[in-house]
């Protein structure tokens, strides 16, 4: 049973760094952070409940937590650079090159 | 199942709790109009207190979540001297320039309590949390000047790089974690070898995130562009402090906890420290911003302390540490001659000597040491690095690493030789303030006297 629970959270982390290689929105590319950072939960979880004891669960709750201030600074930094510039996708920012 | 029990036994932590209530309470300071030189050198008194502090506290906290041993000490103490410097290097920014956030100095604590914490955290939950907490304190510091493109850019820049290599970090973490069903370092080391498909995949995620957070090739691409658009007292904050936080906890795990696999990750890791250092040393060469340049210098030297965790020994462990301490003095030193020369094109360099003497020859000290030319202590750090691999038996890999050393003399020594020897091509506007100037002279005493000197460390 815990194999199709690894086979999932494997597959969602896939997508998750397919979609933050392949988009060039930064919303979209937080977005998949965050979908890479579930995947990582569901294997937490899954391993808490068969036979990890609950140690995998707690980290479940660091990791939701850590997750969500991750968000709340790349959405300010990524407001203030659209403040700045107007730039919402990766492939505009060059003014760092070389 | 059984409910873990946490034992409350957190008398190692006190210099931990008394740096968060201190950085709490500095965040609280700042609402208030408060002289921001004086919340600079209050800080500053703090950490100075905060040696004895860390060294008294030793032991266990928590049960096995932190430990506090000579190692953890050893490297809270780089820390601590390295926040002090890059507070005062701070503070010349504060005045001039346009941040006028004094959040930044609560950033920058609340960063460097996440570096305490990780040196001495013995237990996953833990190292992933003082993981983050130091490195969203980094990413908010770097974006910390409003209105200016490139240091938004580099934010953005360093925020998706670091955030991908915690999420790749974190699935091998999860791994291990299934292959072991611990998070004691202790307990895992039993178990690792219940597992050893599962483990040894958790061990490979790990190094890439390790390798991102200490910008190896081919993971080295946001440095450049982060430390060149950050301000450059928080540049010299990140090239250094993070490495030295994240090289010590890595490197204790790599060779405490996974020993077992020492094959598969040396292996994995010589490939990269020849790498790191033929491509740092190499792109070095054509840059022309300085800020640049030692971005670069600092990804291959990334790949010099490498050398001596391939080693895979508590010797070479302890010259890994010794070389971030002259490490973290140097650059410290170089990124506030930056800042004092207020020059970023390294053309604009030249006949500086005509007009600085004293500066010039700052600046000599800390491009000898970054070079590894005898009498500063950059000389001797490498040499005991380089010392370790030969009697493991990598002498093919100290050739290399010698060979680009003489490349890195390129660089390095062009600056000296554009100040020395070089007609002025302008007058320059040097940045005079009393602060950088107590930081860049504490950094080049402790370059020559520990050169001179070098049995204190080593």
């Amino acid at each position: 049973m815990i194999n199709q629970y690894l086979l999932l959270s494997a597959t969602l982390f896939t997508i998750g760094l397919i979609g933050f290689v392949v988009r060039r929105d930064l919303i979209v590319m937080l977005m998949c952070l965050e979908i890479m950072f579930n995947a990582v939960n569901i294997i937490f979880a899954s391993f808490s409940y068969y036979g990890g004891g609950y140690t995998g669960q707690i980290f479940v709750l660091f990791s939701i937590a850590v997750a969500a201030s991750e968000a709340a600074v790349g959405l300010a930094i990524v407001l203030s650079l659209v403040r700045v510039t107007a730039i919402s996708h990766s492939d505009e920012i060059r003014n760092l090159r070389g | 199942m059984n409910i873990p029990q946490v034992p409350l036994n957190f008398h190692a932590l006190i210099p931990e709790i008394c740096l968060a209530a201190f950085a709490s309470f500095i965040l609280l300071l700042s609402l208030l109009r408060i002289n921001k030189l004086f919340l600079i050198w209050f800080s500053v008194v703090f950490f100075v207190f905060l040696i004895p502090l860390s060294i008294i506290f030793e032991g266990k906290a928590l049960g096995e979540f932190f430990l506090n041993d000579y190692l953890a000490i050893y490297l809270k103490i780089i820390i601590i001297f390295g926040t002090i410097l890059s507070l005062l290097l701070l503070s010349s920014y504060l005045q001039s320039r346009l941040i006028i956030l004094k959040d930044s100095v609560a950033l920058l604590l609340f960063a460097s309590l996440g570096m305490m914490l990780l040196v001495s955290s013995r237990e996953l939950i833990s190292f992933f949390v003082s993981l983050e907490l130091m490195s969203l304190s980094l990413y908010a510091l770097v974006g910390i000047r409003k209105y200016d493109t490139r240091v938004q850019e580099a934010a953005i820049k360093y925020f998706m790089l670091g955030g991908l290599s915690t999420a790749i970090m974190l699935f091998g973490i999860a791994l291990l974690y299934g292959a072991t069903k611990v998070t004691e370092f202790s307990l895992i080391v039993q178990n690792i070898s219940q597992n050893p498909h599962l483990s040894l995949l958790g061990l490979s995620l790990f190094i890439v995130g390790f390798c991102f957070k200490i910008a190896l090739v081919p993971f080295h691409m946001w440095a450049p562009d982060v430390y060149e658009g950050a301000p450059t007292p928080v540049t010299a904050f990140i090239s250094t402090l993070p490495k030295v936080a994240v090289l010590g906890a890595f490197g204790r795990i790599l060779i405490e906890i996974f020993q077992n696999y020492y094959t598969q990750w040396s292996s994995f890791l010589i490939v990269l420290a020849v790498l790191t250092i033929i491509v740092g040393n190499i792109l070095a060469l054509p840059q022309k911003n300085i800020k640049r340049m030692l971005a670069y210098s600092s990804i291959a030297h990334g790949g010099y302390v490498i050398l001596g965790l391939i080693v895979g020994t508590q010797a070479g462990f302890n010259a890994v540490i010794t070389y971030m301490l002259i490490y973290t003095l140097m650059n410290i030193g170089a990124f506030a001659m930056v800042i004092a020369f207020n020059e970023e094109e390294i053309e604009n360099y030249k006949g500086l000597n005509k007009f600085h003497p004293v500066l010039s020859f700052a600046m000599l000290i800390f491009m000898f040491s970054l070079t590894g030319v005898p009498p500063t202590a950059g000389f001797i750090v490498k040499f005991n690095i380089f010392l370790q691999a030969i009697k493991a038996g990598y002498t093919w890999l100290v050739v290399i690493a010698v060979l680009f050393t003489v490349v890195s003399a390129y660089y390095y020594l062009r600056i000296v030789m554009y100040m020395y020897m070089k007609e002025p091509i302008k007058v320059p506007e040097t940045f005079r303030h009393r602060e950088l100037e107590i930081a860049i002279a504490f950094c080049a005493l402790g370059v020559l006297i520990l050169g001179i000197l070098p049995f204190y460390i080593i």
